[in-house]
């Protein structure tokens, strides 16, 4: 994601859907008058990007599972590759949800420690716990 | 409008030790498109020739009395002199594009950005670490960044080149120390003050980058304990951050569990089950592949992208060392990085 830091694996497939829901906040931010001519070229490279990464990750995939079978690690089946290819995929979408939806939990639970905090008594015994 | 511009513009370029690079950056500045109002170098205390070659110039040249510790140190020390309403952060190991600072000041057209960055490459690729970053930089600056950008939260603001509005700088306090690294806290300081940040690609910078394992792991160290020390400074406000929360939660997930899984499980794993699971190490070269093939054509440089990719593969390697380290002596033993090494 970024210079130094290591793996590309849930970040990738945040930005590339990132990149395939540009078109829709742009839509809403052309209703707005927010946008231009230049913003939309601007997303277009990025989402025409997007498609030749997953063309280039399932071409990947495939390639994998016919040397995979070739080799005789595992048999062929119909719908095999397709099989082959989804379950990572779904397997990371869904831990990139879930890791999504624990940001966004920490996020409400720190507004609402903002909006009720806890009350006093709780707070003196907290207090007396850290001072211990 | 051009020439308003230019008359708003001071460049601070801090300098330690930093004699064989810094007539290269001051020429590259001297010769811009739309000069700055002034060139600012801070010789923190150099003991070679900085001051001299800074002088030759004909540039400020500010020395403060004790070295300042830090990049951070030295930039803030110099922004008080500044008089325009627009300062530039500038290593003094990097050089611009000759219309860099023309294309970055566009950003500033908005009255609601406080902070703009461009493009970085390395200038030179020719070492394993050095193509390593250069594979880096494209796949960050062609797909991440500009994506990021493109929702309004750029995860950092470029410390070697970026341009800041003087008023806002100085009401944060200019450039912090308190973690290693300076552009993601002022970044991170930005948004929390609800002030845009923006991605420029079309202004290009070329810094030094680390030539070898030396000043890779000078500068690694400082990056990945400038991550965590950053992510614990500011986690309050990055969680209402909507995209930037996701960013940040996503980039310390798949630092951290990809440090693990290059060191630790594919190790085992090929030991015990398979060494076919070795293919795991590159099984996402193509997230990599298409997004730096893409830059590199439209700059002419395929093959330079094509050779440099292997060593891609390797500089994570050394990355993920770094970052699990970091995590265990900012996070477990609860030993921060405190002293700032220079390493580019």
């Amino acid at each position: 994601v970024s210079a130094g830091l290591p793996g590309i694996a849930l970040g990738g497939i945040f930005f590339i859907l990132s990149a395939l829901a540009a078109p829709l906040v742009e839509l809403v931010r052309t209703a707005q008058g927010q946008s231009s001519v230049a913003r939309w070229l601007h997303l277009g490279r990025q989402f025409a990007l997007a498609v030749a990464i997953i063309a280039a990750i399932d071409v990947t995939l495939r390639l994998v599972y016919v040397s995979v079978s070739a080799i005789g690690l595992s048999e062929q089946s119909p719908g095999g590759a397709l099989a082959f290819a989804l379950v990572p995929s779904g397997m990371s979408a869904g831990l990139l949800a879930t890791l999504l939806a624990g940001a966004k939990g920490m996020q409400l639970w720190a507004r609402a420690r903002a909006e009720h905090p806890p009350p006093l008594r709780i707070r003196a015994r907290l207090a007396s716990r850290q001072k211990a | 409008m051009t020439t308003k511009l230019k008359d708003r513009l001071t460049v601070i370029v801090p300098a330690y030790n930093e004699a064989a690079t810094l007539a290269d950056t001051l020429r590259s500045l001297q010769r811009q498109t739309l000069p700055p109002a002034e060139i600012v170098v801070v010789d923190d205390c150099s003991t070679d020739e900085t001051a001299a070659i800074a002088e030759s110039f004909g540039v400020t040249v500010l020395r403060p009395p004790v070295n300042t510790g830090s990049k951070a140190g030295a930039q803030t020390f110099a922004l008080d002199r500044v008089r325009t309403d627009l300062v530039m952060a500038l290593d003094a190991d990097t050089t611009l594009a000759p219309d860099a600072i023309e294309l970055l000041l566009a950003a500033f057209d908005d009255p609601e950005v406080a902070a703009a960055s461009g493009l970085v490459l390395p200038r030179r690729v020719s070492t394993v670490w050095e193509r390593g970053r250069y594979v880096e930089y494209m796949l960050a600056f062609s797909f991440f960044k500009r994506i990021q950008d493109h929702y309004g939260k750029p995860l950092i603001s470029s410390g070697c080149f970026s341009i800041y509005r003087t008023a806002e700088l100085c009401a944060i306090g200019g450039w912090s120390s308190r973690t290693m690294a300076e552009d993601m806290d002022l970044t991170w300081t930005l948004y929390a003050a609800d002030r845009k940040v923006r991605f420029l690609p079309q202004a290009a910078c070329f810094p030094v980058e680390p030539h070898n394992l030396d000043f890779l792991g000078k500068q690694l160290r400082r990056w990945s304990h400038g991550f965590i020390q950053n992510v614990r400074l500011h986690w309050r406000s990055v969680l209402h951050l909507g995209y930037l929360r996701s960013v940040v939660a996503v980039a310390f997930w798949d630092a951290l569990l990809a440090s693990l899984a290059y060191l630790v499980l594919i190790p085992v794993l090929t030991v015990a089950v398979d060494p076919l699971v070795l293919l795991a190490y590159l099984v996402d070269a193509p997230v990599v592949l298409v997004p730096v093939v893409w830059q590199a054509f439209g700059r002419r440089e395929t093959g330079r992208a094509l050779a440099s990719l292997p060593s891609f593969f390797v500089l994570r390697l050394v990355n993920g060392l770094f970052f699990l380290r970091a995590v265990c002596r900012e996070l477990i033993l609860r030993r921060p990085l405190l002293e700032y090494e220079k390493g580019h």
